[in-house]
């Protein structure tokens, strides 16, 4: 693959242009977990106290792994509006813009996982090795859910500029009926279960938390619901190659409507 | 051996006013659909226009290739076809092996990375490997003669350092094929001879270079061929010399038909004084028909059919970008009359003051886009993208180093 090179140094550069200009630089990786967590927990634990033991660490798998989603949409969607002077001079495969600001996301993502791991320590979590070897596919579940989603949302916002406008909004309802700063027992309704089942970040947050966190009442770690994250895996690969098929079929057109 | 091959290749856009942009539009259209007076409202068959039709030509290994043309002839589909930016409506287009071009030196220059960093950049968008970059920095580097800045971030260049980057880059990447725009208009002379030699030096090893211009002397001395481009079709293909001279006849020859059948009076213009890059702005002009002729609208046969349309000119005066969609007349004209046209404008792809100017053309065979009295000059100013973020054109950012 020619083109594997252009990805990583699209990847690179929107790394780098996000921290260049910054005084922390890349531990703004950092600081920005650390500081939404630090909100969520005096929200919850002060001023709305909840029972969910451990609240740094629940909040901050959740606010992590829900970040990497969003910042890929966000990033993903106007990866080819934002670079339409490239794209309307230069031919190269389109599909490494949404692709690479996909990438710069998780690796933003994993950039930020040290301090997960320090949180761990911190509250004496025990974690088991084995459960660890569940991590990669969480994650590879994930990546290809986002990637296809920004994809798909890069090649219609370049024919529908409210796309973007529109996803503002669905992002927002996304996120409160994900389970990130609440937890899964929580949802008692039946709607809120029927919900919960349809979302497919709702079964990768609860996963990640699963392996490296455990339950809310402060049950140590334990196996995910394989068959739920089986069937997660199937959605976000399906709509990984949707967004894929999509995306190269109206990528011939974006000379024309930009 | 070929190694650029055009066969019988036609080019139609279908300019943007017919269709829906934003899902505001697609709402507003439902609606008026149904309202009593939906006739007055519909949507009319979407305009199209014809850049290229049937257009054949090769350009063999070693050969340079001039084309020319008044502007909006189709020069520039023809090179974007080439690149790949678009693809044709009919036909083939073939390119044997890389393809590097011209178009728009820098265009994948990220104004916040060093000299350096874009050099990888630029050339992963080539489809280079780090290694082949890593191979070509130092030539890079030396031909740019940017030396001491490049390890600066590019948005600190003069556009001068700009041009020389972007032309080191793409043509020190060896390619089997070259496309060159006006681009050599600018920078200094010196840079200029060099940029020759340099392409020059590239043909003789054995690339095809395809050169647009508009300057019949720099075809004649450097071409070995030229292509004479009209109304989207090939009109001649020979000797540089032979083809510029013909041109040189056929725009003479049009200026003395025209005029009558042009002499048009801008009765009234109304634009906003300020526009958005991405966003399009209403017009509204009134023209009266002071020839002898009736213009021919929309329900025209299909030739000869008036349009309006308008180009943007920098603050000197200097043609900045030609030809906006074409707004064809929505019924004839007779000699004496006037009619008003409301349609929309899009500003031009950069930040900046400009001059707007109107002006009216025919369509079809025979006619060669010529242009009228040119409408009032009427300043706007462009602002920036709405949420815009960094890209490659943010001229103002730059200063002269």
């Amino acid at each position: 693959m020619r083109y594997r090179e252009l990805l990583r140094n699209l990847t690179l550069r929107d790394l780098k242009v996000r921290y260049r200009n910054s005084l922390l630089g890349f531990l703004w990786a950092w600081g920005n977990p650390i500081l939404m967590t630090a909100v969520f927990t005096v929200v919850f634990q002060v001023v709305a106290p909840n029972t969910i033991q451990n609240y740094p660490l629940f909040i901050m798998i959740g606010w992590l792994a829900w970040s990497f989603t969003v910042g890929s949409i966000n990033d993903g969607i106007n990866s080819i509006v934002h670079n339409s002077a490239l794209v309307k001079k230069v031919w190269f495969p389109r599909i490494t813009l949404p692709a690479s600001a996909v990438l710069a996301n998780a690796a933003n993502f994993l950039l930020a996982l040290p301090m997960v791991v320090v949180l761990i320590l911190y509250y004496r979590i025990d974690i088991q090795a084995g459960l660890l070897l569940y991590f990669p596919i969480i994650f590879l579940a994930q990546l290809a859910l986002v990637m296809g989603l920004a994809f798909l949302l890069a090649a219609l916002n370049v024919f529908y500029r409210d796309t973007s406008v529109v996803m503002g909004v669905l992002l927002t309802a996304w996120f409160f009926l994900t389970p990130v700063f609440y937890s899964v027992p929580q949802l008692t309704g039946e709607n809120g279960r029927i919900l919960y089942y349809l979302n497919p970040m709702a079964s990768i947050i609860e996963a990640y938390r699963n392996i490296l966190y455990g339950a809310t009442d402060g049950a140590p770690p334990g196996s995910p619901d394989l068959a739920f994250l089986g069937r997660t895996l199937v959605t976000a690969f399906v709509i990984l190659i949707l967004g894929f098929a999509f995306f190269i079929h109206a990528s011939r057109r974006f000379g024309e409507e930009l | 051996m070929s190694i650029i091959c055009f066969e019988n290749v036609s080019k139609r856009f279908v300019l943007h006013r017919a269709r829906t942009r934003s899902i505001q539009d697609l709402f507003v259209h439902r609606f008026s659909r149904r309202q009593a007076d939906r006739a007055a409202l519909a949507p009319s068959a979407p305009e199209e226009f014809w850049a290229l039709r049937d257009v054949s030509f090769e350009l063999t290994a070693g050969e340079m290739v001039g084309i020319i043309g008044p502007n909006g002839a189709g020069k520039s589909t023809t090179l974007k076809l080439l690149a790949r930016i678009i693809e044709p409506t009919s036909g083939k287009v073939q390119v044997k092996g890389r393809l590097n071009a011209l178009i728009e030196l820098g265009a994948g220059f990220h104004e916040e990375l060093t000299g350096r960093e874009n050099i990888f950049l630029s050339g992963a968008l080539l489809g280079l490997s780090r290694q082949d970059i890593r191979r070509k920095l130092d030539e890079i580097v030396a031909f740019s003669e940017l030396e001491k800045f490049i390890d600066m971030p590019v948005k600190h260049y003069s556009s001068g350092m700009h041009m020389r980057l972007g032309f080191a880059i793409a043509t020190v990447i060896e390619a089997e094929a070259l496309l060159v725009d006006e681009v050599l208009a600018v920078g200094d002379a010196n840079f200029q001879r060099k940029c020759f030699e340099r392409i020059a030096e590239i043909r003789d090893n054995g690339a095809a270079i395809l050169f647009v211009s508009h300057q019949m002397a720099d075809i004649e001395r450097h071409c070995d061929r030229a292509l004479l481009i009209m109304d989207g079709r090939v009109i001649a293909d020979g000797a540089p010399m032979e083809a510029a001279q013909q041109y040189r006849e056929l725009t003479k020859r049009q200026r003395a038909d025209a005029p009558d059948f042009y002499n048009v009076e801008y009765v009234e213009f109304q634009v906003p004084e300020q526009m958005r890059i991405g966003e399009r702005a209403p017009y509204r002009v009134t023209i009266r028909n002071h020839s002898h002729q009736e213009w021919i609208g929309e329900q025209g046969s299909g030739t000869r059919m008036v349009s309006v349309s308008y180009h943007w000119l920098d603050r000197y005066g200097n043609m900045h970008q030609f030809m906006g969609p074409r707004k064809i007349l929505p019924r004839n004209v007779a000699p004496g009359e006037s009619i008003t046209i409301e349609n929309f404008i899009l500003p031009p792809q950069q930040p900046g003051n400009f001059l707007l100017e109107l002006d009216l053309a025919a369509e079809g065979a025979g006619w060669f886009g010529a242009h009228g009295k040119p409408g009032p000059q009427i300043a706007v100013s462009v602002l920036p993208e709405r949420g815009a973020r960094h890209n490659g054109d943010m001229q103002e950012k730059r200063m002269e180093a």
